[in-house]
């Protein structure tokens, strides 16, 4: 059987999540034994397509990322969205907490007209997506994981029970005990709970777990301290996106 | 509970002896223990299905111990389900089991048997259904009504019809949805109870299906005067050990794995959770 | 059991005695605020004066990320039981998580045995000490502060002296590497003082004879209380994740990079979180945070009860302590049988 063909794609994003697979590359050259890469960041040429799994990273953001992500969609078996910005519109989303043409205006000044924009997307939005590698950057831990389960024909890991699990059981200091904000008990785990065990708060980077009991952890934030905009602005550092967005 | 490895959470590396489609989404899948061992399970039980490196999964048998090898019906749902469904005669399985308590068909000897089988649900009920049939002197009216959604979504459709022919049982069947190929009944599963004698004091009830349609045969059974403790319900859980103890199927105080997955609807009336 | 004294400064050398004789030695040691059991490799790292930890010692017997089963791929597909467990010693435990460990026990070693659990439990010494209540304790609302058995040596702090419970010959064997003589009446009944002024100290209570919640629980099923703790739950799972006595589990298939090997893994896993429940197709059993909270309260105080006459509840407060919305059984306990009154 030959080896599955993978390839890595991005859109609005810092490219950080790709830079992050680079960097373990070593522990990644075991597994290149397993999979080909076709596609690094350089344009594809057509004998390329065929893909069996596509990385796509960073959010849409542009009318024009519509036709390309589709047409990764169409040559590509299984696509993964790899990162926040490509799992839950990321940091990029921020700016749907706004209206556009403000935006643009901070951005582009008296150029704005010359790069239109639309209310930031994650993937999922545009295309059938079949995994998520969730994270602002991914977790390598995680993503190797969750290569092989790719790999193995399985789904990715729902990552559904929140932060707080990962530092309960590596017995890391509840930073809410200790009088500190963190969105932990409503987020995504798979991380390791990487900032808390540095002794910052969780921000949130990995999206919410379904169903998230968002009244209860306002109530939690309120109680130690943080304002209602604060609060606010904590939770859409990461989580800006709604589906009314783009309606 | 017989324990078939020392370790519980060894399974024994089996052998898929054939594979056959039953619907689209549905195979049948024989599978052979190792060294001659035999799983010696009782109808209604389950083992814990070990695809290795994808995980485990419970699944109920479908064959009768009276069957040579032991026989499951999978539905492709999950990781474990999909695997198994790309996977081949001779390809290994890992087997831990059996487990539950099954069907009393020793207590229920002498009596008369409706079964009642949504969909899915006549896979863990063919057993009893196929056990019943090879000590067919044992026991009463033999009756089963049977649901699909589709005529494409019934199950086992060769022994639907020699079922259907044969005089030992009373086969009544519909279909939610019929298309062309149904000339026969149609509605939910609980308009077979129209018309349906039973005798009250001598039958046994065995009820499985999806969720949903518990509560609404249940009415039915007690409407025909089946006694609350002989209405027998296989009830779905997710189970990780199958040992009462991992705790993912328990139902109020009880585990599913152990003290099910058949309970009386006398047990479960107490159970809050449980439907 | 027989019963010794030795002075307190005496204690530094049992513990490097336990060093110098055991592979691991696990002890009370501070993270932060908070405490942690953790591997000692010097006799003063040990701290006893702490209310409690962040995880139990329950993690020494039944890891939070434990092998269980080894396997091999492709044609010599193979099964192979993980089962390591060295000598090991915990010391330092209070009163509740030795009864935790005894109720934990009954339910992998009596049934069902679990081979990886009894080897390392049949290879732990653990030595006990008093326990020191903070605001949210209440063992002794849900038992006895004396405890009997479960340990090896068990340790009560009178100051001065420690008063030592021997209940084996390793206990014997571990208290004869210091200088002890026998406890003498009047610790005893020192001892039996210092409880005392223990019970005093707690200010969180159950109102109701612990015993006695089932007869509370009933009839209230559908009891407003549980809708009011499921709208606060945020459904993170770290009361489960930090009680003694729970010991649900999930487990998971890990591959090697090499994708040819690999390890069933048992994880640590609870009712409270939300994907508990769920079955492959999609339905989930439990599928809100009050139908969750109401089986953790039930499991603690009902249904093991009716099986091991036994309440599944030390009254550590870890879950309390823990919790970021403040949900505690004590609260729950006492609006369940406050309305029995009325």
């Amino acid at each position: 059987m030959s080896k599955p063909r993978i390839a890595f794609f991005d859109f609005a994003s810092c490219e950080g999540c790709q830079l992050e697979a680079i960097n373990f590359v070593e522990e990644f050259l075991v597994l290149l034994g397993h999979v080909d890469i076709v596609q690094f960041r350089e344009a594809i040429t057509e004998a390329e397509w065929d893909i069996d799994v596509s990385f796509v990273e960073g959010s849409i953001t542009r009318e024009q990322d519509i036709p390309r992500l589709k047409e990764i969609r169409e040559n590509s078996k299984v696509v993964i969205a790899l990162g926040a910005c490509a799992c839950t519109g990321g940091v990029n989303a921020i700016k749907n907490t706004r209206p556009l043409e403000d935006v643009r205006a901070d951005v582009y000044g008296d150029k704005k007209d010359w790069f239109p924009t639309f209310p930031t997307r994650p993937i999922d939005q545009v295309v059938k997506v079949d995994g998520y590698i969730y994270g602002c950057p991914i977790d390598r831990n995680d993503f190797l994981k969750n290569v092989q389960l790719i790999l193995q024909g399985k789904k990715t890991l729902r990552h559904n029970d929140p932060v707080c699990v990962e530092c309960r059981l590596a017995e890391i200091e509840c930073l809410l005990t200790l009088g500190k904000p963190c969105m932990g008990p409503i987020t995504r785990g798979g991380c390791g709970a990487i900032d808390p065990s540095y002794g910052h708060p969780c921000t949130g980077c990995r999206g919410l777990v379904d169903d998230p009991n968002e009244n209860a952890a306002m109530d939690v934030l309120a109680e130690h301290g943080l304002t209602v905009e604060d609060i606010r602005s904590y939770m859409t550092i990461f989580n800006s996106f709604r589906p009314e967005d783009i309606q | 509970m017989p324990a078939i490895t020392e370790n519980s959470y060894v399974p024994l590396i089996s052998t898929i002896k054939t594979v056959k489609d039953l619907t689209p989404t549905e195979k049948i899948f024989e599978v052979e223990l190792p060294d001659g061992k035999q799983l010696d399970h009782a109808p209604g039980q389950f083992v814990q299905l070990l695809i290795p490196g994808i995980g485990e999964a419970p699944i109920s048998i479908c064959s009768s111990p009276t069957d040579e090898n032991f026989h499951l019906t999978i539905r492709r749902v999950g990781d474990v389900t999909t695997a198994i469904h790309n996977m081949r005669e001779g390809d290994k399985v890992g087997i831990r089991g059996s487990f539950g308590n099954g069907f009393p068909v020793e207590e229920m000897k002498g009596n008369d048997v409706l079964i009642i089988a949504g969909g899915i649900g006549l896979a863990p009920l063919r057993s009893v259904i196929r056990y019943i049939l090879a000590n067919r002197d044992d026991y009463g009216e033999f009756t089963i009504l049977h649901g699909a959604r589709t005529p494409s979504d019934r199950l086992f459709k060769d022994e639907l019809f020699s079922w259907s022919d044969s005089s030992e049982i009373n086969l009544l069947e519909t279909v939610d949805h019929p298309d062309d190929s149904w000339s026969g009944h149609s509605g939910v599963i609980t308009t077979l109870f129209k018309g349906l004698t039973v005798d009250p004091k001598n039958t046994y009830a065995l009820v499985c299906g999806p969720p949903v349609m518990y509560r609404f045969v249940i009415l039915e059974c007690l409407g025909k005067g089946i006694p609350d403790k002989r209405i027998l319900l296989s009830l779905e859980r997710h189970m990780k050990c199958g040992l009462g103890k991992c705790g993912h199927c328990q139902i109020n105080g009880v585990y599913t794995c152990q003290d099910g997955p058949v309970f009386s609807f006398n047990q479960i009336k107490n159970l809050e959770e449980a439907l | 059991m027989k019963q010794f004294i030795f002075q307190k400064s005496r204690l530094k050398d049992l513990i490097s005695y336990l060093i110098s004789a055991y592979p691991s030695v696990y002890a009370p040691v501070p993270r932060g605020k908070h405490f942690v059991f953790d591997k000692i490799t010097d006799a003063s790292s040990a701290e006893f004066g702490y209310a409690r930890t962040i995880l139990p010692p329950k993690k020494y017997l039944m890891p939070q990320h434990e092998a269980l089963v080894d396997f091999t791929l492709n044609e010599n597909l193979e099964f192979k039981e993980v089962i390591s467990a060295d000598r090991q010693v915990i010391v330092g435990v209070r009163p509740g998580d030795i009864r935790a460990i005894k109720l934990v026990d009954d339910i992998m070693m009596n049934r069902n045995r679990d081979r990886n659990y009894i080897a390392r439990r049949e290879n732990t010494v653990i030595i006990g000490i008093d326990g020191i209540p903070d605001e949210y304790s209440y063992e002794d609302s849900v038992m006895d502060l004396k405890v009997e058995d479960g340990f090896d040596l068990f340790m009560t702090d009178l100051g001065n002296m420690i008063l030592v419970d021997v209940a084996t010959e390793e206990g014997m064997k571990i208290i004869n590497s210091i200088e002890h003589e026998p406890a003498t009446e009047k610790y005893l009944r020192l001892r039996d003082n210092a409880l005392n002024s223990q019970r005093e100290m707690f200010t969180a209570r159950i109102d109701t004879p612990a015993k006695l919640i089932p007869l509370a629980l009933e009839g209230k099923w559908d009891h407003p209380i549980w809708e009011e703790m499921g709208r606060k739950c945020l459904s993170c799972g770290q009361c489960i994740l930090v009680c003694p006595t729970c010991y649900c589990f999930n487990v998971t298939d890990e591959m090697a990079l090499s994708m040819d090997e690999g390890t069933r893994t048992r994880h640590w896993d609870g009712c409270q979180l939300a994907d508990f429940t769920l079955v492959g197709h999609g339905e989930n059993f439990r599928d809100n945070a009050a139908a969750r909270i109401r089986h953790r309260f039930h499991r603690k105080f009902k249904y093991h009860l009716d099986v091991f006459s036994e309440i599944f509840c030390t009254g550590c407060g870890r879950c309390w302590e823990t919790c970021p919305s403040g949900i505690n059984l004590v609260e729950i306990a006492n609006a369940l049988s406050s309305e029995e009154v009325e």
